[in-house]
């Protein structure tokens, strides 16, 4: 995982228990890492380790955690960081999440070290569609659906998100539906 | 190889491309290029690009074309440009230039600038990706930085760190795991002398320990260092040179993050000096020792860790022990103390115990060893403490102050004894040293002078200020400082000196100088509180002033006497003379008698008065005239009053005596005044009677009696309702008693009963008596009215009559004026008709015959009409601006003929040159000169008729002018002169049978003068002449102002081809005014009554309806209100002119409330209809150009505020006397508005009134309508003295529109 993740888990650590917790959740988490650099790649282990540590650290369920780290993901490091970029990839919600596969595709031309998960639409509906998430990775579904609803907040409309299949139900990848 | 694209696949691939033609015309552009830069096709590609890079030598085409296959940059010419990077190709199949390319952004919110997003760039365009390449570049760069500086911080607090560890003074050791030196700082070279390099990987104890390092330390240090654990110690070390020196070491472990050792360091602080000092003072303690020994007091030292005293011999010996004998046990000290004193001295070892003390000083008894106590002062002190504070060492001396303790004692005994007894004196006690400092106060002085501490507190108190401090107590405070001073410089005792204090209290002060062996040792101050004996005593004398000015002030003469009748006091009203009223005291009657002179008479009776008052120990009254020398009398009421003591024996007489001369007096003119009341009531014609609240007769007059034929003791006791008749009682009871008793008055009238059962009518006003000494009671006074309210009521009866005959008068005379009218119209008008025919000249005699007489007739009916009109109060008068001259000619000019006729002179004499324009009512000055003219001719058979008229005073404002009509005729009787203004009344009865008339004529012009604010007069001689005179005061006018009032039919084409309906019943009327209208050009419908008229105008559309109002089926007035109900707008507007033989206005009012728009009095002339109709087509075609003016488009060009018609009508349009006319009103207008509003200000309604009243005209001619009720309406309230908000609302409106008009004039008549 591209350090710019870990990063973006120490700022939401940081901004929202403190410093001290955060030099915390490093220990807990036996990471030492003083220092994440965004574009240089790090053991994916050290991300689970983070998430693991914050939830024990904060009390939440590690769910709770990942898609409050989705959430952060678009709405202070995508909008901060990428904020032209972002709001390139879309006018509305459903324009953006039509564009994301490409929008992703990009993302792996500029990361060429990434591991990069794969996004597919369909059922693109008025008020719903369907997003397709195919990657080598366990575990990141919620961080996927956090990052369904900070997409939400960003175009200011009420979404829900909803996990329609996985492949904890035995298919070969996650498919949100994504109504508004 | 061919590959073809169509356009749209083409622009996918290249958005921004732009195809240019041969003449360097833009041909085409991608969409994505056009829709961020505005390219329209044909443009000139220089005009819209510049090409950045490879710079061109030329703009053209074959420069152009010579750059293909190059990196080609070009920029957008705008302000903020976009730049494009790509590429040209040359298409020779067209011979036209291509440009592929895409821009170059330097981020996203630029290309977001620029209206572009993602989707406009091609997927093959990598720029976006690029961007977002350089994003994240540049936040990686970013955190590198923030890296580096955390870096960079860190290296700094490292650097700061390691200089303090070298640059200190103390020695810093850092050793390794096994306790060998790494690193030692310069500080540890200064201590030791030793350098790092000589010292790296040694241990420290190798080479600096020596002969007298205590072994104990290194045994601790090497065993804490076993342990792994932090120590401090303080250590003799040997430096390079072999000299020993002290450090204190302070060293920890250290561990790294896995808890391991990694090594030492330890911090030698260098404490020689210190130690050294420390061994100086244990010396120099020693010496004190010795030195305290000596000076006889016992000294004792205490160690805390070993709790072991030490006592010198010079202690033993002070309790009388020897030296052997005292044993050095921790509580043999203790066990020689008194019980008492123990307490204290074990709670103050406990304070020492914990470190919270370090000294004390305290004095107790200690027993010595013969069992007897001595006192001693014991001081000590801590000399030496451990690391927490807790004492370790203490020394201390015992000083024997048994004696001193004595004296102590006894002093204070002394002292306790003085001040109880000062401090429980009542006085308010200080006393001051010779410095004037105080040495004693009791409480009673903190008391006294609100001082708010303990007197103990105020001892050793400068009170050199004292007195300066204190004076603001004192009602005087500059005298009592005064006082102070001088007491202070004399040094003599004053005593009781009495002191007012500001808050009202009274001090007595005694100062009290000591004096010891004839030196002056200070003084005592005492103050006592003696208000309440200072204000008794201040009462009493108070008291008795006041009963002394009582007794001397009492308008009595009092003298008190003992028993004996001897004077003890005697009153100033009693002996005026102070001298001798002080010689009666011990005097008797007699002694005064003798010296006065006075008849021994008096003494004598006097001393009788007195025996019998002693005797009889009551009070004794009599009364003394007194004839004075002026020879007045004096009348005095004398009493005695004797003064008994317990056992009932006389003591003292009191004689008072009060001069009653004046209440005699009153008595006697009381009984006067009370027999002439009653006479009053008695004699009194009024009726009079007294009654209770209930109606109870109480007393009545002989009048009462008399007027209803009871006598006096039948009415006394009875109630009043018994005298009513049974219809009146309700009205007593609960009307008149009830409203009495609340209002305290009514009046009204009673019916009351005679005794024969007649009723009466007794107008009454009563009135309730209210007294404190009795019962209320009403009193009443009445008049017998009978016989006035059956006349009033005969009179209502009378007067009713009248009025029902003047009504039946008044429609008798409708109807006749109605019924001879109708037929008048048609002879006249019949008679203008055959006028315009060819008559021959006997013809015309005729007909100017029967035209005479028509008018005569109508002049009759109209002098029946007026005069009713003037009787009924309904004449109203015009105030219409005419010249008086002006009008007098026309009257003069229409009698001329006649006068001619007759071979009588006529003349006219008037002021010359003289024009006298007013306002007024110029048709009722004609009345009279036509009345006063017309018996002038009829009465005149030869000589002449003058008619004169001259001012006969002018101001600036108003002129009155006289008229004389002159005759010399036959004169009138003398006995018929003061009669010939009454109504119906001819100086002679012959007169109407030989000269006609209906003899209302003179009362007419007599009323209509009045009625103009003049008189009418006459003198006549018998066959000599006859001269009216009369006077009419006029409110002067601008004569410009006059305009010509006859209409004249003059300009008809604008009737011409109107359609008027003509809704009248009577043929010949029908006729004639059918005549008229198609004279005039009009087309004419007639209807022959009211129905047929409406059925006409549902029909058809009509311009004017001329509507009788008298008409079978249908009369004209409802006619009017169908027409105004119908549905179709232009139906029920047009316009209606009612016909009408009624001439009464009050009639044409009613008309107009209908709905007609004007009304003509038949008869009328063809002057009077032209007039009508011609206004309802002028304001007609008025509204319609307002109406179009306002409808047009563009700038809205305002309304006229003015219309200038009427000047057209003088002088026809566009005259020179319009445009001076306007010129005056710009003038004047504006000044007169100022007045007005200075008027408003002042809050001056007569001004407002005059100045409305003058501008009213100009406004009128000036035809501005939205101000002529508006100026009006001031005008009214400024008459009648009203200044309210509508008064100011108003006068600014009329500003504002006057403001308007002089806009619209001045552009209207710019040139």
């Amino acid at each position: 995982m591209y350090g710019i993740v870990n990063k973006a888990i120490e700022e939401l650590v940081k901004e929202n228990f403190g410093e001290e917790k955060w030099e915390r959740v490093k220990q807990r988490s036996g990471v030492d890492v003083e220092f994440f650099i965004s574009n240089e790649p790090y053991d994916d282990a050290i991300t689970y380790q983070l998430a693991g540590a914050v939830a024990e650290e904060t009390g939440l369920a590690l769910r709770e955690v990942l898609m409050a780290f989705g959430e952060y993901w678009v709405l202070k490091t995508g909008k901060e960081k990428y904020g032209g970029l972002m709001e390139a990839g879309g006018h509305n919600l459903k324009e953006f999440l039509v564009n994301l596969p490409v929008f992703h595709n990009r993302v792996m031309l500029i990361y060429p070290k990434l591991t990069p998960p794969e996004f597919k639409v369909s059922h693109v509906e008025e008020r719903s569609i369907h997003v397709h998430y195919f990657s080598k990775r366990l575990g990141l579904q919620d961080f996927v659906a956090g990052l369904l609803h900070g997409l939400g907040k960003m175009y200011q409309t009420a979404v829900t998100v909803e996990l329609i299949s996985s492949r904890d139900q035995g298919a070969d990848h996650e498919t949100f539906k994504v109504s508004w | 190889m061919y590959i073809g694209f169509n356009s749209e696949q083409f622009n996918r691939l290249f958005p921004f491309h732009i195809l240019i033609g041969e003449k360097l015309a833009i041909v085409a552009a991608g969409k994505s290029l056009v829709k961020t830069y505005s390219l329209e096709p044909g443009a000139n590609f220089f005009e819209r690009f510049q090409v950045k890079r490879p710079a061109l030598a030329t703009n053209s085409f074959e420069t152009l074309k010579a750059e293909v296959n190059k990196l080609i940059v070009i920029e957008t010419i705008e302000e903020k440009p976009i730049a494009l990077r790509g590429q040209f190709e040359f298409i020779e199949e067209t011979n036209q230039l291509l440009f592929l390319g895409s821009p170059w952004f330097e981020s996203m919110e630029l290309i977001k600038s620029k209206s572009l997003s993602i989707h406009d760039f091609a997927y093959h365009d990598p720029l976006i990706d690029l961007l977002h390449v350089l994003k994240t570049q540049e936040i990686v760069n970013k955190e590198v930085k923030e890296l580096l500086h955390t870096i960079q911080q860190q290296r700094n607090d490292l650097k700061r760190l390691s200089l303090v560890a070298e640059e200190t003074v103390n020695a810093v050791i850092i050793a390794d795991k096994d306790g060998k030196i790494d690193w030692v700082n310069k500080g540890f070279t200064k201590i030791t002398g030793y350098t790092l390099a000589e010292v790296k990987g040694k241990r420290p104890g190798q080479f600096l320990q020596g002969r007298d390092t205590n072994p104990e330390t290194v045994q601790y240090l090497s065993e804490q260092l076993k342990k792994r654990l932090p120590f401090v110690c303080e250590i003799l070390n040997y430096n390079r040179l072999g000299k020993p020196y002290w450090v204190r070491i302070n060293g920890q472990p250290l561990f790294d993050k896995q808890q391991q050792l990694t090594g030492y360091f330890a911090v030698e602080e260098d404490i020689t000096e210190e130690k050294e000092a420390e061994a100086r003072l244990k010396n120099s303690e020693q010496r004190w020792k010795f030195a305290l020994e000596g000076a006889g007091d016992g000294i004792w030292e205490f160690d805390f860790i070993e709790r072991k005293p030490f006592y010198s011999d010079q202690y033993k010996c002070m309790l009388g022990y020897a030296p052997n004998e005292f044993t050095d046990e921790e509580h043999s000290w203790k066990a020689h103390i008194h019980p008492d004193d123990l307490l204290f001295i074990d709670q103050m070892e406990q304070e020492y115990a914990f470190g919270e003390r370090n000294m004390h000083n305290r004095t107790y008894r200690m027993r010595k060893k013969d069992g007897s106590y001595i006192w001693i002062l014991d001081r000590g002190m801590v000399i030496e403490k451990d690391a927490d504070g807790k004492p370790k060492k203490m020394i201390g001396i015992h000083t024997d102050i048994t004696a001193q303790k004595e004296i102590e004692t006894e002093l204070s005994r002394t002292s306790k004894r003085l001040t109880t007894l000062i401090g429980n004196m009542n006085s308010a006690i200080m006393v001051e040293d010779d410095q004037r400092r105080i040495v004693l106060a009791n409480q009673n002085f903190c008391n006294m002078f609100k001082v708010p501490v303990a007197p103990e507190m105020l001892i050793g108190a400068d009170c050199s200020q004292s007195a300066e401090q204190s004076k603001h107590f004192f009602t005087n405070p500059d005298e009592f400082v005064r006082g102070v001073e001088l007491i202070l410089k004399e040094q003599q005792p004053v005593l009781n000196e009495i002191m007012q204090m500001a808050d009202g209290r009274v001090l007595e002060r005694d100062y009290i100088p000591i004096f010891i062996e004839d030196q002056y040792h200070g003084h005592l101050w005492n103050y006592r509180d003696v208000t309440d004996a200072f204000g008794y005593r201040q009462r009493l004398q108070e008291q008795q002033r006041f009963y002394e000015q009582i007794m001397d002030n009492i308008p009595a003469d009092i003298a008190v006497f003992d028993a004996e009748h001897t004077y003890l006091y005697l009153n100033p009203i009693a002996i005026k003379d102070p001298e001798l009223r002080k010689w009666m005291i011990g005097k008797k009657d007699e002694d005064y008698c003798k010296l006065r002179n006075k008849p021994m008479s008096i003494a004598v009776r006097r001393r009788a008065q007195f025996h019998t008052v002693v005797q009889s120990k009551t009070l004794n009254s009599w009364e003394e005239t007194l004839i004075l020398a002026d020879g007045s009398v004096q009348h005095h009421l004398r009493n005695m009053f004797p003064v008994l003591n317990e056992k009932g024996e006389v003591i003292l007489v009191i004689g008072y005596g009060l001069d009653i001369t004046q209440r005699k007096q009153i008595e006697e003119q009381v009984t006067i005044s009370e027999k002439r009341f009653k006479d009053l009531f008695r004699f009194s014609q009024a009726l009079i009677c007294t009654h209770d609240l209930q109606g109870r007769l109480l007393s009545v007059n002989p009048a009462i009696c008399q007027t209803l034929g009871y006598e006096e003791q039948e009415l006394i006791g009875r109630n009043l309702i018994e005298f009513m008749p049974d219809a009146d009682m309700n009205q007593l009871r609960t009307g008149y008693l009830q409203e009495i008793a609340m209002e305290g008055s009514a009046k009204g009238v009673f019916t009351v009963q005679h005794k024969t059962g007649r009723q009466l009518n007794l107008l009454f006003q009563n009135y309730m008596m209210v007294e404190e000494s009795s019962n209320p009671y009403i009193i009443g006074f009445a008049q017998d009215i009978t016989d006035r309210v059956n006349a009033e009521r005969e009179l209502l009866l009378a007067k009713d009559l009248t009025e029902k005959a003047a009504e039946a008068k008044q429609i008798f005379l409708a109807n006749m004026s109605h019924e001879i009218r109708t037929p008048m119209n048609g002879i006249i008008g019949v008679a203008a008709m055959l006028g315009k025919t060819k008559l021959n000249e006997q013809q015309k005699n005729y007909l100017h015959l029967i035209t005479e007489s028509a008018r005569n007739l109508l002049v009759i009916v109209n002098d029946v009409l007026e005069i009713e009109k003037i009787t009924a109060g309904k004449l109203e008068l015009e105030q219409v601006p005419f010249d008086v001259i002006d009008k007098a000619n026309v009257a003069v000019q229409s009698f001329q003929f006649k006068a001619e006729e007759k071979g009588l002179q006529l003349a006219l004499i008037v002021p010359e040159k003289k024009a006298f324009t007013v306002n007024g009512d110029p048709y009722r000055l004609g009345q009279i000169l036509n009345n006063l003219l017309s018996n002038a001719l009829k009465f005149t058979q030869q000589g002449k008729i003058t008619v004169t008229v001259q001012p006969i005073r002018e101001t600036a404002e108003k002129i009155i002018l006289q008229f004389d009509v002159e005759d010399t005729g036959i004169g009138i009787p003398e006995e018929k002169i003061q009669n010939i203004f009454d109504p119906f009344v001819q100086a002679s009865t012959d007169i109407s049978r030989k000269y006609g008339g209906t003899g209302l004529g003179l009362g007419i012009c007599k009323n209509l003068v009045e009625l103009q604010g003049g008189q009418l007069s006459v003198v006549s001689t018998l066959h000599k002449g006859t001269k009216f005179s009369f006077y009419i005061p006029y409110v002067k006018i601008n004569p410009e102002l006059v305009a010509a009032t006859t209409a004249q039919v003059q300009e008809t084409s604008m009737l011409k081809g109107k359609k008027v309906l003509l809704a009248e019943d009577v043929e010949l009327n029908r006729m004639i005014a059918t005549h008229m209208l198609e004279h005039w050009g009009m087309d004419v419908t007639v209807a022959v009554n009211g129905k047929e008229a409406v059925a006409m105008v549902e029909a058809e559309d009509f311009d004017l309806i001329l509507m009788d109002i008298l008409m079978p089926e249908m009369d004209g007035l409802e006619a009017t209100g169908v027409i105004r109900k119908m549905t179709a707008p232009e139906k029920a507007k047009v316009p209606i002119i009612a016909l009408t033989a009624n001439a009464f206005k009050k009639d044409q009012e009613i008309y107009l409330k209908a709905g007609v728009n004007a009304a003509v009095t038949k008869p009328y002339t063809e002057e009077e209809l032209y007039a009508a109709v011609q206004k309802i087509f002028s304001t007609q075609k008025k509204k319609k150009e307002t109406k179009a003016k306002s409808g047009s488009k563009g700038p809205a060009e305002p309304v006229a505020l003015f219309d200038l018609s009427m000047f057209n009508g003088i002088a026809g349009p566009g005259s020179e006397f319009r445009n001076k006319m306007v010129l005056l009103f710009l003038k004047t207008m504006p000044e007169d508005m100022k007045q007005l509003k200075q008027a408003l200000q002042n809050g001056d309604a007569d001004t407002i009134y005059r100045t409305s009243h003058r501008m009213k005209p100009t406004i009128d001619t000036m035809g501005i309508q939205p101000l002529k009720e508006v100026i009006r309406r001031i005008e009214i309230l400024g008459r009648e003295k009203t200044i309210s908000a509508e008064t100011a609302d108003l006068i600014i409106e009329t500003e504002k529109v006057l403001e308007q008009v002089y806009k619209q004039l001045k552009q209207q008549f710019k040139a």
